[in-house]
């Protein structure tokens, strides 16, 4: 049987993150890799990264340790997202990768937090929450067996320095087997059926392959060129344009990401260990660039740079990201804001579903259309997720936020609202990325409460359930402290750089 | 040391058992304890106790928490019932209710109370009545009751309870709690009290049939006889009997014919008002009344003709008359319970009283040398207290719309204190209710009287002016329905009383 030759071409994130997957899962028997790299900056996220806890296993499945690689990367923990003022001024939530609370008798645990909220209570969900907890008071550890026997978890995943994390991916996929050729694409040599038989480059190189993965950022050099293909805006889903990144002094905490609302549009801080980096995304419609990179300043507290100018954003993504013999990954796919949102979850994200439907008996159009029609409805659902963050947003009233109450939705977002709304159920779909409980918890920890409670609790022993609650805050806080300090555990993991 | 103990009080004799008595034994026995004082009691059997069903407030609960009591098992040797309020009926008109309840009415907005923005409320036709912003009278009127629960902001954090017992056990209980740690009970009537011809203290209790008891202080727990303090001492008493003209009760337990409810009711009739007390296996009722307006047989048949039980013992007549001693820490005695003065129960102080006696006491509590240096500051505090409630009482009878007999006549228009008169008239013209230092009735308490009594407030604070009357009317409507959505996860009282504290 003859090796099948996959061509890489891009020469950021996406490329070597596609570049190490791909090497770290085939041996160069079943396919060889061919990285293309055009030396110039590609159209995305390059500096910082806020990881989901998916890419923890990715590192996992590629055998890298973790303490080396965030020695490597600058990394720090990261336990969740903190909303700052976003759904209610002067309020702050923890939006945790670990659970709330625990089951009790059957029923699910925020369940009760809506019986009590009913009832007047006025604890904030995140008291429910280890990670938030621990976030809070800066700590955070390894939790033995015996506590997560118990139930207990402390799910985290990391910041990482892209620029650094994408020499690691490099390094890796060379040391497999990765080859690479620098230059430039001049045009692509189709077939009669319209798939890539080979890149030719300025220089007059030919690079020939059975498949192509088109890494070349938003500018999705590959695939725009290919017959069929269409970009949907979501000019109306996701209506913001701009954005400015800047790059600040190490923040005084690593475990959480920072969102808050600001009149534009919204302020992200990324948090590494030498540097933090700050981006404020924003509607030109509701603030001027140059409110903006005033708001942006004073949030990142740096000095004003010529250097640093707004980009121009523009969320959308491929109609169909596989076609032909060619795959589109990352910002040549689709292009999320930076709202709750991990890049390289989504570089990761698709190559793994390729790895999972790639034959290598050779390309079909079965696998295609399979790819097509999961990585839509993974879409679909993560713009559900953030158009739900810019619903949540009521903080701020006037400038962009005055216009969030009528962003189009799909039917999915709008029956998950009205479901919860109703009596706190949660409808999942296939191919989500964030579980149910993330979903309930960013809702109840944003004051979005349902207006009734389960049904199930109708005659349960109200003063159990206050007692039980009240434990679990109390374990939640006693085993918070117990922690080690961060800055303790981000030391030790430094020695290895 | 040698002075210190020389001059330490070695033995303590508490005259009379009942109620009074045996919370004295009791609380005296944990608290300075039996290895450094002798605390010896005297009761006769013969003599019967007062109490008949007892009620109580919220503060019996830091004297059980100061014994270590455990509630529940005191409920189960008591027959106890929860109790979230008292009823009133029949006072401001007849047929008219309301509740006065343990706990507030709603919360405070920015620091000002929440009855000034009712009443801003209720002038613009937006408010629901003070009633459906208490969460003690929305359980109490739903029969339902739960121990305040722990949970941030709710209402269900936000309230009081108290007990209804059999006054009976209670004493008994109490009694078995004091001679564990080592109170010594003398069976015996006292015939007489001896003093000390040069400083007048008592010296000592002589029983029938001979034996003496002497002591260095002696505390005077023998009711409305009071033969220590009145008898030997001859302390003096000042009448109160021209602003709460009843002088005297009828008494008679009833059967039980529902599940206890979780409050106590007062009824009142034509010249005096009954009590209900529910427990959980009978109820207790009595009639308290003015003789000069009706007789002892008229009294007893209007309790009998009002009980909604078989009666199940005699109607016992009580007198007394209402004041209270000119002095409570007298010599080297002091008076705990109705020896130190007679209010009437309408507002369940009796035991109340007892308590912060005992508690002022155990502070103030005396050396041989300075036997009587802590009696100026403890006699003060007691009239303090005694007074505030007084004045309490009597708004009662005297804010009422009834005109239906000369009793009712005489109340409403009879003079007042001119604390309680102070205290109308600033409610009236400004909606504020001012506690005085420690009083024990505070602002949710004179509320709920005066707006269930007929006492209306003609304005209301400016400050409420500052928030926007439809927001204000979002607020209300919010707490309402967190009341009535607590309501519904609230047990019934009886369920609650099954689950933690139904008597063997």
């Amino acid at each position: 049987m003859t090796s099948h030759r996959l061509v890489i071409y891009g020469g950021g994130v996406s490329a070597w993150v596609t570049a190490a997957a791909l090497t770290n899962a085939y041996t160069v028997d079943v396919l060889k890799v061919v990285l293309v790299n055009p030396g110039v900056n590609t159209k995305e996220p390059s500096i910082a990264d806020s990881g989901f806890t998916s890419l923890r296993r990715f590192h996992a499945s590629m055998r890298i340790s973790e303490r080396e690689l965030m020695g490597q990367t600058s990394a720090t923990f990261k336990l969740g997202a903190l909303y700052k003022n976003w759904s209610k001024p002067g309020q702050n939530f923890i939006h945790g990768f670990s659970n709330y609370g625990s089951m009790l008798d059957g029923i699910d645990f925020h369940q009760y937090a809506v019986l009590l909220h009913q009832c007047g209570d006025t604890t904030a969900f995140d008291a429910y929450s280890l990670a938030a907890q621990a976030a809070a008071a800066k700590k955070f550890g390894f939790l033995n067996k015996d506590l997560v026997e118990q139930g207990f978890n402390l799910d985290y995943s990391l910041h990482v320095d892209l620029s650094q994390y994408s020499q690691l991916m490099q390094t890796c996929a060379v040391r497999k087997h990765l080859e690479v050729i620098c230059g430039q694409l001049d045009h692509l040599n189709l077939d009669a059926d319209g798939n890539i038989k080979a890149l030719v480059l300025t220089s007059g190189e030919v690079v020939g392959g059975d498949f192509f993965f088109d890494c070349s950022g938003s500018d999705s050099v590959l695939v725009r060129q290919l017959p069929g293909d269409k970009f949907l805006k979501w000019d109306k889903e996701l209506p913001v344009n701009k954005q400015i990144d800047l790059v600040g002094g190490a923040a005084k905490s690593g475990l959480c990401t920072d969102l808050s609302v600001c009149r534009g549009g919204w302020l992200k801080s990324i948090p590494l260990k030498d540097k933090t980096l700050y981006s404020l995304t924003y509607n030109s419609e509701y603030e001027s660039d140059d409110a903006a990179m005033t708001a942006a300043i004073n949030f990142a507290g740096v000095e004003l740079s010529d250097a640093v100018q707004p980009l121009t954003i523009v969320p959308g993504r491929r109609e169909r990201f596989w076609v032909k013999n060619c795959l589109a990954i990352g910002a040549a796919a689709g292009n999320f804001t930076e709202l709750t949102f991990s890049y390289l979850h989504h570089v990761q994200s698709g190559v793994l579903r390729f790895i999972d439907l790639y034959s290598a008996a050779g390309v079909n159009d079965f696998s295609a259309q399979q790819y097509n029609q999961l990585t839509s409805d993974e879409y679909a659902r993560v713009l559900d997720y953030q158009q739900l963050n810019l619903l949540l947003g009521a903080a701020e009233s006037s400038g962009f936020w005055s216009c969030t109450s009528k962003i189009p939705r799909t039917a999915e977002l709008q029956r998950k609202l009205s479901l919860f709304k109703e009596r706190g159920k949660l409808a999942f779909e296939e191919y989500e990325t964030w579980m149910p409980g993330s979903w309930v918890s960013l809702l109840l920890g944003n004051n979005y409460w349902p207006e009734k409670h389960d049904v199930l609790l109708n005659g349960c022993n109200l003063e159990l359930v206050v007692k039980r609650l009240g434990q679990m805050r109390m374990v939640n806080s006693n085993l918070a402290a117990q922690l080690s300090d961060e800055d303790e555990i981000l030391g030790k993991y430094a020695i290895l750089k | 040391m040698d002075i210190m103990s020389d001059n330490k009080i070695k033995k303590i004799v508490i005259a009379g058992g009942g109620t009074a008595g045996w919370m004295t034994a009791a609380a005296l026995s944990k608290v300075l304890g039996c290895t450094n004082y002798d605390v010896h009691l005297v009761e006769s059997e013969e003599i019967g106790t007062i109490g008949v069903g007892e009620a109580t407030i919220p503060h019996i609960q830091k004297f059980n928490q100061i014994l270590e009591i455990d509630e529940n098992e005191f409920m189960k040797k008591t027959q106890a019932t929860f109790k979230l309020g008292i009823e009133f009926i029949n006072w401001k008109k007849i047929g008219q209710s309301y509740i006065h309840p343990f706990g507030s009415y709603g919360e405070d907005i920015n620091a000002f109370p929440f009855h000034q923005y009712w009443l801003k409320l209720k002038s613009s036709g937006l408010a629901s009545s003070l009633e459906s912003y208490s969460i003690a009278t929305m359980a109490a009127r739903h029969k339902k009751f739960t121990r305040p629960l722990n949970i941030n902001g709710s209402p269900l954090s936000d309230f009081g309870y108290a007990f209804q017992f059999d006054a009976g056990r209670y004493a008994q209980f109490l009694r078995g709690y004091a001679e564990a740690r080592g109170v010594v009970r003398t069976e015996g009537k006292i015939s007489s009290v001896e003093l000390c011809e040069n400083s007048g203290y008592i010296k000592s209790l002589s029983l029938v049939g001979g034996a003496v008891i002497e002591g260095d202080f002696f505390i005077d727990c023998t009711g409305i006889r009071a033969l220590l303090i009145e008898g030997a001492l001859k302390t003096g008493f000042e009448d109160w009997s021209h602003w709460l003209p009843c002088n005297s009760a009828v008494a008679a337990p009833c059967e039980k014919i529902e599940e206890p409810i979780p409050y106590t009711r007062a009824t009142a009739h034509t010249a005096g008002w009954q009590w209900r007390i529910p427990l959980q296996h009978r109820t207790g009722n009595g009639h308290v009344y003015a003789s000069q307006y009706m007789s002892d047989d008229e009294a007893t048949g209007v309790l009998l003709k009002n009980l909604d039980g078989a009666v199940i013992a005699d109607p016992r007549v009580i007198r007394f008359k209402t004041g209270r001693r000119v002095k409570f820490w007298n010599k080297n005695c002091v008076a705990i319970g109705l020896s130190s003065g007679f209010l009437e129960p309408l507002e369940s102080t009796s035991i109340h009283l007892i308590q912060t006696a005992i508690s002022k006491l155990i502070n103030l509590f005396p050396s041989r040398r300075f036997m009587e240096d802590g009696a100026e500051l403890y006699n003060k505090n007691t009239v303090f207290e005694y007074e505030r409630i007084r004045d309490f009482l009597i708004l009662h009878y005297k804010a009422t719309e009834r005109t239906d007999s000369d009793f009712w006549n005489y109340c409403r228009s009879m003079e007042i204190p001119e604390y309680l008169r102070e205290k109308i008239k600033l409610y009236v013209s400004t909606g504020r209710i001012y506690r005085e230092n420690e009083e024990l009735f505070s602002t949710p308490s004179w509320l709920a009287v005066f707006e269930g009594q007929g006492i209306q407030a003609e304005e209301y604070h400016p400050a409420v002016d500052s928030m926007p009357l439809a927001e204000l009317a979002e607020r209300f409507k919010a707490y309402e329905q967190v009341i009535n959505k607590c309501i519904d996860f609230m047990p019934t009282h009886t369920r609650y009383i099954a689950d933690n504290c139904k008597a063997e």
